[in-house]
């Protein structure tokens, strides 16, 4: 399947990959907006700081078109927080934009393979 | 949903987010605080690292999807957080636009209430106006005689009633005090015509105009205040001018006809016209009616028109004599006929007051250009977070609408104001003024002003920006050189357009500045200083024609015994007063068939009345009170009439006969006098031919009194009343006033447009100077850098004063030019209202030209002088 989507916008590709961050993240729990940013600054090794002005916009547009789905829960600290957990349209988009990252990565993989090769011979 | 519910339900979604955020900037500061951070810290560091909480929360809220309603309410909630922000932006541009809509409304509720508005009446439209017209040697329309209108309405089929009527003053009398009261006498199908019954009682039936029937309908005021409402009053006889006339009838509250005469308090049947030995309504001679009609339904106002035009042909074969000339018929909706002459003043205005509102347009889309470089960076974030151009296209035009909105509520008041103004100065002949008011047409008309001047100044700026190219609005951090160059071009324009239209202004208002300037230094033919004036109306049961010469002959001894009193006379019709008693003649010795006989104005005088009013006597000599009925009959005549009848001729002892008599038939008079011409009918209207009779030859009930005082000569209108009293208290005095207000009211109404134009091309000189200073301003800021480089390398002061001022001037220049062109296709709209000045005046031009030059330079001069004023080392740190 040709993708159609249109990666021109570094934006664009920056939103696609935190869905997929934070989507996969759901697949280990249920989790309030902190603890998603935690977990992926965490198992990235601090490598990537999700921005808030993003991770938000994000997780409520993800409620909107059901792949996540969102309660109030009282925390460990006692905190009144907004869980979100993934719903099967979640795991069915996690699967789709997995697909489509690894696709990318190949893509990619194979571009910066063929532009490294010459310098091989 | 319904739209408020969704509303509700996002007032909870908000408080969520709120606590959801707030959650997370607390669990962020814990984390610190348990890595060893103070609590302050821990805090402060978390909220830097979140970001602009408040932009987070509005990109994320834009996720949810929006209800319109809610997106409106939002984005109008950002747009006035936005003006609060800037007031001193907000307050200028809310001002102008105040000013702008303000002008609009105050002008369109003159025009609404008055040309408008419909008549008051059942299928108003359907009433028309038929005057005849007089086709040689000018087309004017004239008015009808009785036998006319009788021919005109038993052969018309076109409507359903027709009806005469013509004006006619009375003295009240039996009642104390008497008063003079203005009515119309109307054939029987008046009320038909109009299609309202009285209140009370009945209209006229046929047999009204029979001789001997004497009924009247009273108007409502009058029956409140001289009968006290007395719901008795009906089948009553009341006294007018010393004769009984049965009320039959009193006329709903607020009934007026003619809608365009203030002050009608009774309508009479036509009968008095039937009476007498030479009845009105049997002679062709006679022209004093005013008809309307009621178009039948189905039938065309064209159809009308041809049809009475027809009849009026057939007469003019069948009657040569009288109706020759008079061959066709005008035909008009009476709406037209009463606001004929003022269509064209008010739409000039209304035209005016919206090039006030498009300069004003013009002025804030400069100021929102202006401001929308300081925003540059905003956008482009918001952009950049996913708000599309179309997104923030939308919320820019909020913002416009807002502005207008506020604006247009402020103009509102702005036109109440303004209203209560222009009723003050306005010249009190405009038919209908008193309809000027707000009524929901008008609040309509200004919500839908404000709503398109919203998106006309708004659109652009809005286009603009909306098409910001992000990484270059974001590189240049705000300050908009680049972006800037294309901006400054776009207001470039603007100011142009605003020149351009301000030079049209200006000119339109030189014009008729000019014309009345030119109006008021024409000599009205008399000396208007010092001189007051009173009429008064004799009841003609009670004074016969010998009674009515020795009161007239009592009273101006007394005026003229009075301290301070020069000299008195009398005199009808007073000149500027508005009555024209036109009168054919015929010359001695030069028979010519009846329908050649020449016609000149009638004025009736007591001897003394050219010294009085300053009239020269060219030749001859003044009336003396030998000139009595048992003296040869005498006539003086104007100038005018010399020298159109007489050229080269010595007139003294020449004889010519005026188709007027009291009893019997007319007399042929010798002219004994030559006077200089009077501006009898305006001062703008060129003197007709004119004789003078003397009052003890032909008496009259109606005489105006006329005299001049050493000082102050509203002293004498003061006494005016006690004198006539001590006569006759049954006699009324009225239109008490001095020379000097009829000539001030003749040109009431030129001065009023001249005024109006004027005082907007005011407003929109000063709004222009304010946009092209704006642009100067704008455009030596972006260049300080540029300027400040070129003083280094050795530019003067000087250099730079001339270069920004030499910019300004050529925007001006342009515009100016523009405008000019413009004008010159404008003013011939304005040719019906000006005098002795062509619309393509070439001082006025130049004027205008030379007058926004003017402004310019004082508006480039300024940023001009500042720029000079840079100090180069802050100026390139500033950067």
């Amino acid at each position: 399947m040709p993708d159609r989507e249109p990666y021109k916008n570094p934006i664009e590709l920056l939103q696609g990959t935190l869905d997929l961050l934070v989507l996969q993240t759901l697949t280990w729990g249920p989790q309030h907006g902190y603890g998603i940013a935690s977990a992926i600054r965490a198992g990235s090794r601090d490598a990537l700081q999700v921005d808030t002005g993003s991770l938000y916009p994000a997780l409520h547009r993800l409620e909107r078109e059901g792949a996540v789905a969102a309660e109030w829960k009282v925390s460990e600290n006692k905190q009144r927080v907004r869980v979100y957990r993934l719903t099967a349209a979640g795991r069915r988009k996690l699967t789709l934009e997995r697909s489509r990252w690894d696709r990318l990565r190949e893509a990619m993989a194979g571009i910066l393979d063929a532009a490294a090769r010459p310098s091989e011979a | 949903m319904n739209p408020f519910a969704r509303l509700f339900g996002r007032r909870r979604r908000e408080r969520e987010l709120d606590e959801e955020i707030a959650a997370h900037l607390r669990m962020a500061g814990e984390e610190r605080t348990a890595g060893g951070a103070s609590a302050e810290d821990a805090a402060r560091s978390a909220a830097r690292e979140f970001g602009n909480v408040g932009l987070v929360k509005e990109v994320t809220r834009e996720q949810w999807g929006w209800s319109t309603l809610a997106e409106i309410l939002r984005d109008a909630r950002y747009g006035l957080r936005l003006l609060r922000r800037s007031p001193g932006f907000t307050a200028v541009a809310v001002a102008v636009l105040a000013l702008g809509i303000g002008a609009n409304t105050a002008i369109f509720s003159v025009v609404n209430g008055v040309l408008l508005r419909p008549l008051p009446f059942p299928d108003s439209e359907r009433i028309l106006s038929l005057r005849p017209l007089v086709t040689r040697p000018v087309r004017s329309p004239a008015a009808a005689s009785y036998p006319d209108f009788f021919d005109w309405r038993a052969q018309s089929r076109s409507f359903t009633a027709m009806a005469s009527r013509r004006g006619v003053g009375m003295t009240l009398t039996g009642v104390t005090p008497s008063a003079y009261v203005r009515g119309q006498v109307v054939s029987s199908e008046f009320f038909l015509v109009l299609g309202v019954a009285p209140a009370l009682g009945r209209g006229f039936v046929p047999g009204d105009d029979a001789p001997g029937t004497h009924v009247v309908v009273l108007s409502h005021g009058l029956w409140q205040s001289r009968f006290g409402g007395d719901p008795g009053i009906l089948g009553r006889a009341i006294g007018l001018d010393g004769h009984d006339y049965t009320v039959v009838g009193v006329a709903a509250a607020g009934f007026q006809f003619p809608v365009d005469e203030d002050g009608v308090e009774f309508w009479m049947s036509a009968s008095m016209d039937a009476e007498g030995e030479k009845p009105w309504t049997s002679n062709r001679d006679l022209t004093a009616l005013d008809v309307i009609g009621r178009l039948k339904p189905g039938v065309s106002l064209a159809a009308a028109r041809a049809e009475m035009i027809g009849i009026a042909k057939r007469l003019a074969r069948q009657y040569p004599d009288t109706d020759r000339d008079r061959d066709e018929v005008l035909v008009i909706p009476e709406l037209d006929r009463v606001v004929g002459d003022v269509r064209t003043p008010l739409l000039v205005l209304l035209g005016a007051v919206g090039c006030v509102l498009l300069i004003a347009c013009a002025n804030v889309a400069n100021l929102l250009l202006a401001r929308a470089t300081a925003r540059h960076r905003e956008l482009a974030l918001r952009t950049a977070l996913g708000a599309g151009g179309r997104r923030v296209l939308r919320q820019l035009l909020t913002e416009s609408l807002i502005l207008a909105l506020v604006g247009g509520a402020a103009g509102l008041l702005l036109a109440l104001a303004g209203q209560r103004l222009l009723l003050q100065f306005s010249p009190g002949r405009i038919p209908r003024l008193e309809h000027a008011g707000l009524d929901p047409r008008i609040l309509v008309v200004t919500l839908g002003v404000a709503l398109v001047t919203g998106i006309l100044f708004g659109i652009a700026p809005a286009l603009r920006l909306s098409r910001t190219d992000l990484s270059q609005a974001l590189k240049e951090g705000g300050r908009g050189s680049e972006g800037g160059a294309g901006h400054n071009r776009f207001r470039s324009m603007l100011v142009i357009a605003e020149t351009a239209i301000a030079v049209v202004l200006l000119t339109g208002a030189g014009l008729l500045v000019e014309s009345f300037r030119k109006l008021q230094s024409v000599d009205p033919g008399f000396s208007a200083r010092d001189v007051a004036t009173f009429h008064t109306s004799l009841p003609e049961a009670k004074y016969d024609e010998a009674r009515q010469v020795r009161f007239y002959d009592d009273l101006l001894d007394r005026v003229r015994s009075r301290e301070g009193v020069r000299s008195a006379a009398a005199i009808f019709p007073i000149p500027l007063g508005d009555s024209h008693i036109g009168i054919t003649f015929t010359i001695e010795g030069r028979p010519v068939p009846k329908a050649d006989e020449p016609s000149a104005q009638y004025r009736q005088v007591s001897p003394g009345y050219f010294e009085t009013m300053g009239i020269p006597l060219l030749s001859g000599r003044d009336f003396t009170d030998r000139d009595d009925t048992k003296a040869p009959p005498v006539i003086i005549v104007n100038e005018a009439l010399v020298r159109t009848y007489f050229p080269g001729e010595n007139v003294l002892g020449r004889r010519i006969r005026p188709g007027v008599a009291r009893d019997g038939e007319p007399k042929t008079r010798e002219i004994v006098g030559v006077v200089g011409n009077v501006r009898h009918r305006g001062l703008g209207v060129e003197e007709s031919p004119e004789y003078y009779i003397p009052y003890r030859q032909l008496s009259i009930a109606d005489m105006t009194v006329v005299a001049r005082t050493d000082a102050d000569p509203r002293v004498l209108a003061n006494d005016a009343r006690a004198i006539v009293a001590s006569l006759d208290p049954d006699v009324p005095v009225f239109r008490v006033r001095t020379l000097r207000d009829y000539v001030f009211a003749s040109i009431a109404q030129p001065r009023f447009n001249a005024l109006l134009l004027s005082l907007f091309a005011g407003v929109a000189l000063v709004l222009t100077g304010i946009g092209l200073y704006g642009v100067l301003a704008y455009a030596v800021a972006v260049r300080t850098r540029e300027i400040v480089i070129r003083m280094a390398l050795g530019a003067r002061r000087g250099d730079i004063l001339a270069m920004v001022v030499r910019r300004g001037l050529a925007l001006a220049a342009t515009g100016v030019v523009i405008g000019l062109a413009a004008a010159l296709l404008v003013t011939r709209l304005l040719r019906a209202l000006l005098f002795h000045v062509a619309p393509s005046d070439p001082a006025t031009f130049a004027g205008a030209g030379l007058l926004l030059g003017a402004v310019a330079l004082l508006a480039s001069f300024v940023p001009a002088y500042r720029a000079t004023r840079f100090e180069p080392m802050q100026a390139l740190r500033g950067e």
